[in-house]
């Protein structure tokens, strides 16, 4: 008997296919889930491209593996071979190794507007958003500080 | 009838499932699987045009299975193939 249906497979299995085209160098898409990474990739909305490359840059947003887990976050900084990475909507923050890094986001599309990763109205938006929130999470430091 | 060429099969776990490849990415999103029939028919159209006589023979040769029943299956699978646009 012939079947063909949606699929529900868990997400180690899902991203350990994705992993395996990406480090044969195909570029790879899939729909984000999440709201980690609000107001740039929405949960169920927003469809992610990515592609290896060799050198991570502060500000890519990056697939890599964490305690066990598959996840899409902004680099934020990096400290030899160390690499800091924080959802744009997190509070928390995830240090990881080169090796666990996958790829990057080279383009996404929301709302049918395809937006490339390299266009400098992205990453002047991007410069905006993190500033306002890096003060935001310096308030949120000081009030909870204050309140100990 | 033939399975378009921007479509592939890939596995995850061991589920088999068939993927788009446009503007030069895999993209995994709307997804299907299929079972190792549907698999077989798929490889079979994806490298080759056959109709559904032909496919039947090819499928009587390696199923040992019903005539009436394989032929319900193609019909089956072609509808759904076509639902989703994968034929050329």
């Amino acid at each position: 008997m012939i079947c063909l249906s949606k699929l529900v497979v868990s997400n180690q299995d899902f991203f350990e296919t994705i992993i395996e085209d990406l480090k044969k160098g195909d570029k790879v898409s899939f729909l984000v889930k999440g709201n980690s990474m609000k107001p740039f990739l929405l949960d169920g909305l927003t469809e992610v491209f990515l592609m290896k490359k060799d050198d991570y840059l502060v500000g890519d947003i990056c697939l890599f593996k964490y305690r066990d887990n598959y996840i899409l976050h902004r680099l934020i900084k990096q400290h030899k071979s160390h690499f800091i990475f924080r959802g744009d909507n997190s509070v928390f923050s995830e240090t990881v190794h080169e090796e666990d890094i996958y790829a990057y986001v080279y383009q996404y599309q929301s709302d049918e507007e395809m937006v490339s990763t390299a266009s400098p109205e992205y990453l002047k938006r991007v410069r905006k958003y993190l500033a306002k929130r890096r003060t935001y999470l310096f308030l949120r430091r000081l009030i909870r500080g204050n309140k100990r | 009838m033939k399975i378009k060429e921007n479509y592939v099969i890939k596995t995850i776990k061991d589920e088999f499932v068939v993927v788009p490849i446009k503007d030069e990415a895999i993209r995994f999103r709307g997804i299907i699987t299929l079972n190792n029939t549907a698999k077989f028919i798929f490889e079979t159209l994806k490298n080759r045009v056959m109709d559904k006589d032909e496919l039947l023979e090819l499928m009587l040769e390696k199923y040992d299975a019903d005539q009436s029943l394989l032929e319900k299956d193609i019909d089956n699978f072609v509808r759904i193939l076509e639902e989703n646009d994968l034929l050329e």
